[in-house]
Order: structure tokens, then C-alpha cells, then sequence
């Protein structure tokens, strides 16, 4: 039984509440938040009965207690805690973005080889189910080579939410390391290899002040010629997301596509679009992974190199941005 | 009311133009000429047309247009001698309606545009822009429900084979004639880009997509940067043209847009493709299928090219023509006048040297 504890308490990791009596041979001992009151509900409600304000106070209190750690923390904090986690000899569960630079990343790479842990990416997108499908009809070669792959993520602005605070800049590394860092890794998971060519556009058609971009969109270029463009929005009025993720093969094509899967509900003038759920299948899955890879002492499917890579991407990206001319990288 | 009568000036590309324009009842086709020295496949795809609606084929362009008192030409040739035919009808002080694309080349459309303005006639690139699917996204904008646009996406898969698959060449055979290809696909409606020059995706579809771009946010192009692809078929392949494309457009006003462009292959849809337009603005997103309305029809036995879900209510053609009608009786511009079309074919050719060079273009350089 695999010993979890969750280090930073709001968003993604409340959604563990949901799951956590479906996890198997693992179970959550510790919850770590800044807000005392956070950390100990969250702590409550997952089962577990020790909550502390910081992660090397839960290690120096509790280390021979737990035997795995889920980063959730604010994003500039996953390094911190990677490195006090790995130093401390526990394996690394850490949400996606890795880091908020390469060289941050780097680090974390060695913290892990120095104490000899798991370092998995929390890149719960790779386990929803729609996807899955799409890869999993990738790998049979049902479709072929990948040709293009088509992502547009729409989001909500909700200010002085979680998901605005996604976007900060110096807090999470703002819109495109923040954000659309999980569809650069996407795309780079479903063609199967790193992006030679980067080129970005972005604008803040909403708000001028903002630091973060409201609308990112990233054009990434592969060796072979396989292409992948991300058409981002974080600027939609409060309501659902809109996801839709298209692969193009050589002999075939899969559309995971939130416009096809939309019911219709009846009320009060026009119909209103609804989104029927996928629950919290990619997130169980994810954590499912992670205890597989440590029991079985195996490399995770989702790896830290990974997580680097799609931050390189990210800083191409932005740098793109900034220069307006495409940047080139190494594959 | 006047009947528009109408030279139809080479039939060797696109059937679906006339029989457009014949679709209107303000105009009726009167004749179909050609040049006269052209290969026999052009003129016996010329001779059926005109034999379908009992109507003359003249082996002389500038006759026809004088003795059988025209007033639109409709042009529907290769590619390559799409603007010189609308030249010479727009000198005859012909309007014209021509087939898509309007040229491979940028300087070709100048002529064009030239010879539509100094003759003060009216020209209509054929689009797709009266679609209903299309026009719910101008309709919707209009209305405000999602504020002003700032972003705008065309994916625009066509579900459509060419030939053989990539890499079915031995390799001793001879790479694949891109006009010996279109010539032997006419048959089964495969052959989007007839003429001698090998044309990839941009430019054989392009227009369509960047046309709803370009009505809907009334926005130029000012720089755009494509990756480019011969993915699909072997007769792309053997003409190093692309047959997929994704391009990132930067547009007047900080507009951001792009397309997504493939001919996809039969076997990537069950349709004819998947075409949607995206549209976010200040106050929301528009997300559209242009296929649709549309129904299911399925049935033991149907053949594998046949659609499983027909589009209905689709009034295209008409509404062009009436577009071309408005135009002529006011002196007003169509939807997709020789500028306009112009302006996509170069930011089609800054897209194909996007791709080529993997940096961004200004469609300036054209």
C-alpha cells in the first residue's frame, strides 16, 4: 500500500475527494497546505488523519509516515518541494508544468537521480478517456502516421480564481507555461517525438493590463513534417470549458471533440448545449500510474523528461512571441 | 426583367460553376467556347456540357462572346488560363464568374483586377460563403451575441482521395503526371486542381476557408506562417505540393486566425470532411459545423462513396448568383470581388513560402 500525501490543497487536488474511494493499493495519509484550514478539510476528507503547513514540516515530522508525494502546489513552488521530497527519499507525483524554466526542470531531474525516486508528470489530460481512445488508435496504426494534430482549448476567465491564478505570471509562469503547457505536451505525446519548429501569436483583446495572455495561439513544427496548432482562449465568459482535439493521419483521423458530444437541454428560450461529464476517470487513472510505477518499480509512463521537454516548448513559445519570428530548436 | 445571358468559357475544371449560374433564373447559359487550339480532352469535356443543355460549343473565345450577345462569362478552365479567359471577357466588357482558384499566381490576379476595374464589370470568385452553416456565423456576429472577434478558426478536412496512397510508387516507376492524374479522376470527382501546374491543398481549397475568414471579419492578412505537408497521396508527393497544411494568420486589427487544410482521404471521414469555423470574441465563442443542417440516411447496401449525412437546405448557388444580380443592378461590390480574391491568392502563396522556408511571410511581399 502506497503512502500518498497531497502538497497544495486547492484546485486539481480537491478533485481527489471524488476519486479517493476508488483507489487501489494506495491511500492518503497527508494533506499540505499553506492555509492551515485548507490543509486539514482536505486532509479530513481524503482520509487522512495528519495535515501540516509545509512540506519539510510534514517531512520532518512525519517523513517515515508516507512514501509518495503529490505536487499541487502553486507552480513556482514544484521544484521546492521536488527536490525536499526527493531528498527526503519520496517519490514525486508533480502537476503539469514541471517546472517554470528547462533549467528548473533539470534540477528536479537530479534531485530525483540523487534520491534514486519516481519523478512522474501530473498530466492528467493523457488519461481522459476521449484521449486515450485517440492514442490508443494511434499506436494500433489505425491512423497512420500522425500528421496534424488540432487542439482549441477555450477556458473561462474567473478573476481571482484558481484558474486565473493558473495564469499569473511569476506565480505559475503565466498563460502559456501555466496553461497550454498540458496541450503542447499533448501534442508532442499523440505525433511521438519533440517539435523542431516553434511559432506563437498572442493577444489580450480583453484586457490590456494583464500581464498573462488572454489568447495564445502555437504553431509547432516536426521533424518528417508533422505539424501541431493550439488555438488557446482563457477569456470566455464563466461557464464550461471547450475542448476539442483533432488527429489527422495518413490512413485515418480521430476527433475528440466537445462541439460532437454536446446534448441540448430545453428551458427558458433557446436551448442551451450542455457537456456530458467524463468524470474523474483521468485523474484516477493518473494516480493509478504513479503507485503502478512505484510497486513495480518501473519508469512512469508520463516522465519528468517529458515535462521538460513540453517547458522548452513553452519557452520557445513565449520567446517566439516576443521576437515574432519562428524559434528553432533541437529535437 | 433582363435575362443575363451567359458565355460559358471553358468547362473543363468544375461543371458545378454553370450549373450554378443556370441555377438563377436571371441567367441562362447561351453558349460554351473555347480556344481553339487546345487538347481534345478540353474540348470533348466542352462539347458534353454544351450537348447537356443544348447550347453551341465555339471553338473561338472572342466570337462567341460577340456574336451570341453575352453579358456574363463564367470561366471554369485549367487553372493556369482561369485569368487570361476573364481578362479577355472582362475586355469584352463581360462580367465574369470565375472557378477557384483564381490563379497560381499572384501577378495573374493583378490582371484581373486590372481589366474588372478599367472595364467597370463585375466579377465573383465562386465561394462557399453563402452556406448555411457559414452564414450562421455572420448572422450570429452581427447580431453581437459574441462581442466583437478577435480570433478566428477554419479546420477544413476534405474527406476526399487523389490517387493512391503515399508511397505506393516502386521504385522503378515514373513519378505520377499531376494533369494525367486530374484528367483520369475527373470521373469520380477527385480532381480538385485540373490544370498543368501542380497545385497542393492551399491552393486548390484554400479559397473557401479564407473566404469565410475574410467575410466574416472583413479583415486582410498581413503575415501568416504554414507548415506544409505531401502526407496523403502519391501524385502530391511526386510534385513536392503539400495535400495538408496548418496556417497561423496574423490579420488587420490584431485579428488572430487560422486553417487547417487536408485532403484527408476517404477513409479519415464518413462524410464528405470535417469543416468548422471557430469564432471567439469579447463576449464569447461560436463553434459551427459547416455541413450542417444535414440528415442520416443509412441503408443495407449502400455504396461506400455515398454520404451518410446529406446536407439540406443549401442554397449556394443561388444566393451567389443573386449576390452577382445585386451587384450588376446597383454597382455595388460581390462577396468576392477581384481584390478580395486577389488577396487570398497571396496569402496562399505567403502560406505555400511559409512552408517552405519555416518562417513567417507578409503577404506584403506579393
Amino acid at each position: 500500500m502506497i503512502r500518498l500525501a497531497v502538497v497544495g490543497c486547492a484546485g486539481a487536488a480537491q478533485q481527489y475527494i471524488d476519486i479517493v474511494s476508488r483507489v487501489q493499493s494506495a491511500t492518503f495519509v497527508a494533506a499540505v497546505d499553506a492555509d492551515a484550514g485548507l490543509a486539514r478539510s482536505t486532509g479530513a476528507a481524503l482520509g487522512a488523519s495528519v495535515w501540516a503547513t509545509s512540506l519539510q514540516e510534514l517531512l520532518d515530522q512525519h517523513a517515515a509516515e508516507l512514501d509518495a508525494v503529490l505536487v499541487h502546489s502553486e507552480n513556482c513552488f514544484h521544484p521546492q518541494h521536488a527536490a525536499q521530497g526527493a531528498q527526503a527519499g519520496k517519490h514525486l507525483l508533480v502537476e503539469t508544468p514541471l517546472a517554470l524554466s528547462s533549467g528548473a526542470a533539470d534540477e528536479m531531474i537530479a534531485a530525483r537521480d540523487d534520491g534514486n525516486v519516481c519523478l512522474m508528470l501530473g498530466q492528467a489530460d493523457r488519461f481522459q478517456p476521449s484521449l486515450r481512445v485517440v492514442r490508443e488508435e494511434l499506436a494500433a496504426g489505425h491512423l497512420g502516421q500522425p500528421g496534424l494534430v488540432r487542439v482549441h482549448r477555450w477556458e473561462g476567465r474567473t478573476t481571482g480564481g484558481w484558474q486565473q491564478s493558473q495564469r499569473d505570471v511569476r506565480q505559475n509562469g503565466g498563460t502559456i507555461l501555466g496553461r497550454v503547457v498540458r496541450d503542447i505536451d499533448l501534442a508532442c505525446w499523440l505525433i511521438g517525438r519533440q517539435p523542431t519548429e516553434v511559432f506563437a501569436v498572442g493577444r489580450n483583446p480583453t484586457q490590456a493590463t494583464d500581464a498573462a495572455w488572454d489568447y495564445v495561439q502555437l504553431h509547432l513544427g516536426f521533424a518528417a513534417g508533422a505539424m501541431a496548432l493550439i488555438d488557446y482562449c482563457g477569456a470566455l465568459p464563466a461557464g464550461d470549458d471547450y475542448f476539442s482535439l483533432s488527429v489527422v493521419g495518413s490512413t485515418g483521423a480521430a476527433y475528440a471533440d466537445d462541439h460532437h458530444n454536446m446534448q441540448l437541454l430545453y428551458r427558458d428560450g433557446s436551448p442551451a448545449a450542455l457537456k456530458t461529464d467524463q468524470a474523474q476517470h483521468q485523474l484516477l487513472a493518473q494516480l493509478q500510474e504513479f503507485v503502478g510505477a512505484i510497486e513495480a518499480g518501473r519508469e512512469p509512463s508520463i516522465t519528468a523528461t517529458d515535462g521538460r521537454h513540453a517547458v522548452r516548448v513553452a519557452e520557445a513559445a513565449n520567446e517566439s512571441i516576443a521576437t515574432g519570428q519562428t524559434v528553432h530548436l533541437a529535437e | 426583367m433582363q435575362k443575363f445571358r451567359c458565355a460559358v468559357l471553358s468547362v473543363v475544371k468544375h461543371d458545378y460553376v454553370p450549373h450554378g449560374v443556370a441555377s438563377h433564373p436571371r441567367f441562362e447559359l447561351t453558349v460554351v467556347a473555347d480556344d481553339p487550339a487546345l487538347p481534345d480532352w478540353v474540348h470533348e469535356r466542352n462539347q458534353r456540357f454544351a450537348d447537356e443543355y443544348n447550347i453551341p460549343y465555339v471553338r473561338d473565345v472572342e466570337r462567341a462572346m460577340a456574336d451570341y450577345d453575352v453579358q456574363v462569362a463564367v470561366v471554369s478552365s485549367e487553372a493556369e488560363r482561369h485569368c487570361d479567359l476573364s481578362v479577355r471577357a472582362a475586355n469584352a466588357g463581360l462580367h465574369v464568374v470565375q472557378d477557384k482558384p483564381m490563379s497560381t499566381k499572384v501577378s495573374e490576379c493583378d490582371r484581373v483586377v486590372e481589366a474588372v476595374e478599367r472595364n467597370r464589370v463585375k466579377f465573383l470568385m465562386w465561394n462557399r460563403n453563402f452556406l448555411p452553416g457559414v452564414l450562421h456565423v455572420r448572422d450570429t456576429i452581427q447580431a453581437g451575441q459574441i462581442g466583437w472577434p478577435f480570433a478566428i478558426h477554419v479546420d477544413f478536412y476534405f474527406a476526399n482521395d487523389a490517387g493512391v496512397p503515399k508511397g505506393s510508387r516502386g521504385p522503378d516507376d515514373p513519378p505520377l503526371s499531376w494533369l494525367n492524374h486530374q484528367i483520369a479522376s475527373h470521373v469520380d470527382g477527385s480532381d480538385g486542381g485540373v490544370g498543368h501546374e501542380p497545385m497542393g491543398e492551399l491552393k486548390i481549397e484554400g479559397i473557401y476557408p479564407l473566404a469565410y475568414i475574410r467575410m466574416l471579419t472583413g479583415a486582410d492578412v498581413q503575415r501568416v506562417f504554414a507548415r506544409t505537408k505531401s502526407h496523403f497521396h502519391q501524385v502530391h508527393a511526386d510534385n513536392d505540393v503539400e495535400d495538408l497544411a496548418s496556417v497561423t494568420l496574423e490579420m488587420d486589427r490584431g485579428l488572430v486566425g487560422s486553417l487547417c487544410i487536408g485532403r484527408i482521404g476517404a477513409s479519415s471521414h464518413p462524410d464528405a470532411g470535417e469543416i468548422k469555423i471557430h469564432v471567439l470574441g469579447s463576449e464569447g465563442g461560436l463553434v459551427i459545423s459547416e455541413a450542417r443542417p444535414e440528415v442520416g440516411v443509412y441503408y443495407r447496401g449502400q455504396a461506400a462513396a455515398e454520404d451518410r449525412r446529406q446536407r439540406v437546405a443549401v442554397d449556394n448557388d443561388y444566393l451567389q448568383m443573386q449576390n452577382l444580380l445585386e451587384a450588376i443592378e446597383t454597382d455595388g461590390e460581390t462577396i468576392l470581388d477581384a481584390r478580395a480574391g486577389r488577396a487570398i491568392c497571396a496569402t496562399v502563396q505567403a502560406a505555400v513560402d511559409s512552408g517552405r522556408t519555416g518562417q513567417p511571410v507578409s503577404t506584403s511581399e506579393y
